[in-house]
C-alpha cells in the first residue's frame, strides 16, 4: 500500500470517527430533552412548585387533562418564545408529577387546515401573527368533567405569574360551581356596551381589570343603587366607592354582614377617578364603620414623606409627592396572609382608617403609614406640592390604611329597618316584612375595609402594551394582588394565596433608596427654616409698625429699615443654603454612583496593570 | 505507576506550564484588563446598571455573549497556530506525553486563565450585596452559565487553531463559528433554512443556540440538559482538535 492511500485512509478514518462522536453528542442532547432534573437555584425556589399548589393538587376530586397547543413547526418562532414554550411544558410535567396520576398533560401541535387547529380555535387559543405571517399559538386548555377553562395565550413576560394561572386554572375546572360576589360600585368599573342612541355612536367601555380578573374565578352580581337586599348566596361582598348608598342599601350592607356574611369596602375620601364636578363628599359609610368600630375622618387623605411617590407635575418636573403612597414592605402586616408577601402598592390619595375604643370587634390594621405622615385636605392634590411640603409636620404615628375587622357584628340600624325618605309622600310598600331585621351577626364574619378606592384603577397597578399584536399586560406592583388575596381569603380558598405572593421579583437598591429619603428630609428641614424666619421677620416688621405714631406710617422708620435689610441678608443667605441643598439633593446618590462605576471599571485593571509590570521589572532584574 | 494517574499528572503538568505561560507574557494582562474593563463599561453605560436601581446582574450576564465571542477565540488562536508556526509542536509531541494529555491540558489552562478573568469581576457582586439584596442563587448561575458557555467558546477556538497556521484565520473561523452558535436560534437563520432543510434539521440549529442555554442558566434554574449541552459541544469540539493534530502530525 502506498503511503498516500495510508493517509487517505487515515484521514477518511478520521473524519468517520469524528462523525460518530457527533452523533453520539446529538442521540444523548436528544435522549436527555426529556429529562426535568434540575436545581432551582433561586432564593424564593420561583421555578418550583409551591405548596399551595401542591395542597390543590393533593385534594383533587376530578381527573384533569391539559391541553397545551404550541405551534412547534414554525420555523420563525423567536428563540426565547421557543425556550419559553419549552419550560411551560416543563412547568406542566411538575404537576403530571405531583398529580399523581389525577392530571395528564397532552400537547398538540395546531398546524395550518389540520384538525388540531380546528381544536384550537373550538377551545378559545388565540393565534398571534409573526411578522413573517404565521399565526402561532402558545395557549392552553384544562378539561374536568365538563368543565373546560383555557389560556388562550401564555404570556412570556408574565412568567412569573404562570404557576398561578394554572393552578387557578385546575381549581376552576374541579367544581361546576363557581362562588358569588356581589359587588356594589360608585364608579362605571362594569364598563359600558356601545350606545349608539344619544348623538352618534359611543365606544362602549371595557370593564375594569380588577373585575374582568375576578370574573376568572368569580360569578359577579351587580348590586344596583336600588337594592334593599344582598343575595345571601354570595360569598362576598364588594363594596367599590360606595358613594351613593341609600340608607336602604346600607341597611341591607348591614343585614347581610349581620347574616355571617364577608365583605371588602374600598372607601375613598375623594376618587381621582369620579367626575369632579360630583361633589366633595367621598365615598366614607360613616353609619357602618360606626358601627363597626372605625372612623374615617371625611375629605382628609395621608401625605407621607416616607412613601412619597415620584411623580412628574403638570410643568412636567419630576417631584415627590406624599399624596401618592408607595407602601413599602414595612406598610404591611407581615402576620396577615393578605399582606404577608406583598411588597408595594400604590394608594393614591387615600385617606385614614380610626380604631373608636370598645368597638365590637377585633381590629388588625392590614397597611399602614410610616411615622413621617400628616393628614391633610384630600383637595390640595390638586396643589402645589411645595406649598404641601412647606406645612407639612410629621405626626409621628403610623395611620391605618387598610384593616380586617373581625368577630360578631352589632348593627348599625338600632332602630330597625330604616324607613322612607322624609319628604317622600307615597307610603312605600314595606318589602318582605316577614324577614326577620338581624340585631346582632349570627355567626363571625370578616370586614376588610380599605381607605383608598383608585388603587384598582388600571393605570395605577397595569402598563399596557402591544406585543406582535396581542395586548399584554404587565402588572408593576401589588395592588391586584391585595384585592385578590381578600377575595381569597374571605371566600375561603387561602391556599391560591401563597402562590401568588411568594417570590421577590422587586429588588431594588435600598440603600439608594435611603440616601434618597435622607437628602429629602434635611430639604424639608431647611425650607421650613426658611419659612419660619419669612414669617418671624414679618412679625417683627408688623411690630414695630404698630410702634409708630399715626402721622410717620406712611414713611419706614430706621429700625424698620434695619429689620428689612437684615432680613433680606438673611433671606439671600439661606436661599444661598438651599440652592446648595438643592444641588446636594441627589449629589450623594450620584457619588455612590460614581464611586462604583470608579471601582467596577478601573480599579481592579489598574491593579492588574500594576501588578504585571512589578512582575515583568522584577523578572528583568533577576534574569 | 497507573496510566490514569499518569494522565492526570501529565495534564496538570501542562496546565502549570501553560498558565505560567500566560502570566509571564503581557498576554495575560492586556486580556484581564480588556475584559474587566470593558464588562464594567457594558453594564454602567450600556445596561445603565446603577441608574436601573436593580439589584440583580441582568445588565452584566447579558453581555457575556457578546463579549466572549470575540475575546474567547483571542486566546484560543495562539494555543496550536503558534506551535505550528514556530514548529515547536513536533517538540511538544515527541514529549513522552499523549496527544489527549496536551489537547485537555492545554485547554484547560486556557478554560482557567478565562475563569480567573471572569472571578475578577467580583467586585460587582460585592457591589450589588452593599447596594441592595440580590438573590446569590441566580448570581452563581450566571456565572455558571458563563463559564461553561466561555468553555464552548475555547473548544470551538482551539479546534480552529489547529486547523491553520495562521492565528489571524484562525481568530476569524473561531468568531464566525461563535457567532452561529450565538445567532442560530435567531428567527433570520432559522427562515434562511426553513426555506429546504427538513423540519427536525431547522430544530436541532435552532437548538444549538448558545443563548437560549445561557439565558436557561442565568435565570438562575440548573437544568441538566443545559450543561450536558455545553459539556457536548465541548467534547465533540475537542474530539475534533484531537483528529486533526493527529492527521497533520502523521503529515
Amino acid at each position: 500500500m502506498s503511503d498516500g492511500k495510508k493517509r487517505i485512509r487515515k484521514t477518511a478514518f478520521s473524519a468517520g470517527s469524528a462523525v460518530l462522536v457527533l452523533l453520539i453528542v446529538v442521540l444523548v442532547n436528544t435522549l436527555l430533552a426529556r429529562t426535568t432534573l434540575r436545581w432551582d437555584a433561586t432564593e424564593d425556589n420561583l421555578y418550583s412548585l409551591s405548596d399551595g399548589t401542591r395542597t390543590i393538587l393533593a385534594d383533587m376530586d376530578q381527573d384533569v387533562v391539559i391541553k397545551v397547543f404550541y405551534s412547534k413547526h414554525v420555523p420563525t418562532v423567536p428563540s426565547h418564545i421557543k425556550t419559553f414554550a419549552q419550560r411551560v411544558i416543563d412547568f406542566l410535567s411538575e404537576y403530571e408529577h405531583y398529580g399523581k396520576g389525577r392530571i395528564k398533560v397532552e400537547i398538540y401541535d395546531p398546524k395550518p387546515d389540520s384538525e388540531e387547529e380546528e381544536w384550537a380555535i373550538k377551545y378559545g387559543m388565540k393565534g398571534v401573527s409573526l411578522p413573517s405571517g404565521d399565526p402561532v399559538y402558545l395557549g392552553l386548555v384544562a378539561l374536568s368533567a365538563d368543565q373546560e377553562a383555557a389560556m388562550p395565550f401564555i404570556d412570556p413576560t408574565q412568567e412569573t405569574r404562570l404557576e398561578y394561572d394554572l393552578t387557578r386554572l385546575i381549581a376552576r375546572v374541579q367544581t361546576a360551581e363557581r362562588m358569588k360576589i356581589a359587588v356594589f360600585s360608585g364608579l362605571p368599573v362594569f364598563g359600558s356596551a356601545p350606545n349608539m342612541m344619544m348623538g352618534g355612536p359611543r365606544q362602549g367601555q371595557a370593564p375594569w381589570f380588577f373585575i374582568q380578573e375576578l370574573k376568572k374565578t368569580y360569578d359577579l352580581i351587580q348590586v344596583q343603587a336600588a337594592a334593599d337586599t344582598i343575595d345571601p348566596a354570595a360569598k362576598l361582598l364588594i363594596l367599590f366607592h360606595p358613594k351613593t348608598m341609600s340608607d336602604k342599601l346600607a341597611f341591607a350592607v348591614d343585614q347581610y354582614i349581620l347574616g355571617g356574611g364577608n365583605a371588602i369596602v374600598f372607601a375613598d375620601p375623594l376618587s381621582l377617578m369620579d367626575d369632579p364636578r360630583m361633589g366633595p363628599e367621598g365615598s366614607i359609610p360613616d353609619k357602618l364603620f360606626k358601627a363597626w368600630g372605625i372612623s374615617m375622618p371625611t375629605g382628609k387623605a395621608v401625605a407621607d414623606y416616607t412613601f412619597a411617590t415620584r411623580l412628574r407635575n403638570r410643568e412636567n418636573q419630576v417631584e415627590n409627592n406624599p399624596m401618592w403612597l408607595s407602601v413599602q414592605a414595612d406598610g404591611f402586616n407581615g402576620d396577615d396572609l393578605i399582606t404577608a408577601n406583598l411588597e408595594s402598592m400604590l394608594l393614591p390619595v387615600g385617606g385614614a382608617i380610626d380604631i373608636l375604643p370598645d368597638g365590637p370587634c377585633t381590629i388588625e390594621p392590614l397597611i399602614h403609614s410610616s411615622p413621617n405622615n400628616e393628614l391633610v385636605d384630600a383637595f390640595s392634590h390638586n396643589q402645589d406640592v411645595s406649598a404641601l411640603r412647606r406645612q407639612f409636620k410629621p405626626s409621628g404615628t403610623a395611620r391605618n390604611l387598610a384593616v380586617r375587622i373581625s368577630g360578631t357584628f352589632k348593627t348599625a340600624f338600632p332602630d330597625g329597618r330604616p324607613g322612607p325618605p322624609e319628604g317622600t309622600a307615597e307610603e312605600t310598600p314595606q318589602t318582605d316584612p316577614g324577614a326577620p331585621v338581624l340585631k346582632t351577626g349570627k355567626s363571625p364574619s370578616v370586614v376588610v375595609v380599605v381607605a383608598d378606592s383608585d388603587l384598582l384603577y388600571d393605570g395605577y397597578y397595569l402598563s399596557q402594551q402591544n406585543f406582535l399584536g396581542f395586548n399584554i399586560s404587565n402588572v408593576f406592583n401589588d395592588n391586584l394582588n391585595f384585592m385578590l388575596n381578600s377575595c381569597e381569603m374571605l371566600t375561603g380558598n387561602p391556599a391560591l394565596i401563597g402562590i401568588r405572593s411568594r417570590g421577590t421579583f422587586e429588588r431594588p437598591f435600598t440603600r439608594v433608596q435611603a440616601l434618597e429619603r435622607k437628602a429629602q428630609d434635611r430639604w424639608l428641614d431647611q425650607e421650613q427654616a426658611l419659612e419660619r424666619q419669612v414669617e418671624a421677620t414679618n412679625e417683627k416688621l408688623h411690630m414695630l409698625e404698630q410702634q409708630k405714631d399715626a402721622s410717620q406710617r406712611a414713611i419706614l422708620s430706621e429700625e424698620q429699615e434695619q429689620e428689612i435689610a437684615r432680613f433680606q441678608e438673611e433671606k439671600l443667605k439661606i436661599n444661598k443654603e438651599l440652592k446648595v441643598v438643592r444641588r446636594n439633593l441627589r449629589a450623594e446618590i450620584e457619588q455612590l454612583g460614581t464611586m462604583v462605576k470608579f471601582i467596577n471599571i478601573f480599579l481592579v485593571p489598574i491593579l492588574i496593570a500594576m501588578g504585571g509590570i512589578i512582575f515583568a521589572i522584577t523578572r528583568k532584574r533577576k534574569a | 505507576m497507573q496510566p490514569n494517574g499518569n494522565l492526570i499528572n501529565h495534564i496538570c503538568t501542562i496546565v502549570k506550564r501553560e498558565l505560567g505561560g500566560y502570566f509571564g507574557s503581557p498576554v495575560a494582562y492586556v486580556f484581564i484588563v480588556i475584559f474587566l474593563m470593558l464588562t464594567g463599561f457594558f453594564t454602567f453605560y450600556i445596561s445603565n446598571f446603577f441608574e436601573a436601581g436593580q439589584a440583580d446582574l441582568k445588565g452584566f450576564f447579558q453581555w457575556h455573549p457578546w463579549l466572549f465571542m470575540f475575546l474567547v477565540p483571542a486566546v484560543a488562536m495562539r494555543l496550536w497556530a503558534e506551535e505550528r508556526r514556530l514548529g515547536t509542536i513536533e517538540l511538544l509531541l515527541t514529549l513522552p506525553v499523549t496527544v489527549t494529555e496536551v489537547i485537555l491540558g492545554k485547554f484547560l489552562a486556557a478554560w482557567i486563565f478565562i475563569g480567573i478573568a471572569l472571578a475578577l469581576t467580583f467586585p460587582l457582586v460585592l457591589t450589588v450585596c452593599y447596594l441592595g439584596n440580590p438573590d446569590l442563587g441566580v448570581i452563581f448561575c450566571g456565572y455558571v452559565g458563563s463559564f461553561l458557555m466561555a468553555g464552548t467558546f475555547l473548544s470551538v477556538g482551539s479546534m480552529t487553531s489547529a486547523l491553520t497556521r495562521s492565528q489571524v484565520v484562525s481568530f476569524i473561523l473561531a468568531v464566525v463559528a461563535c457567532l452561529f452558535l450565538i445567532l442560530a436560534g435567531f428567527a433570520p437563520v432559522t427562515a434562511m433554512l426553513s426555506g429546504w432543510a427538513p423540519l427536525w434539521l431547522v430544530d436541532l440549529v435552532s437548538a444549538t443556540s448558545v443563548l437560549s442555554h445561557f439565558s436557561s442558566i442565568a435565570r438562575g434554574v440548573l437544568d441538566v440538559r443545559d450543561l450536558v449541552y455545553y459539556l457536548s459541544v465541548m467534547v465533540f469540539m475537542i474530539f475534533v482538535n484531537g483528529v486533526i493534530l493527529q492527521n497533520r502530525e502523521s503529515a
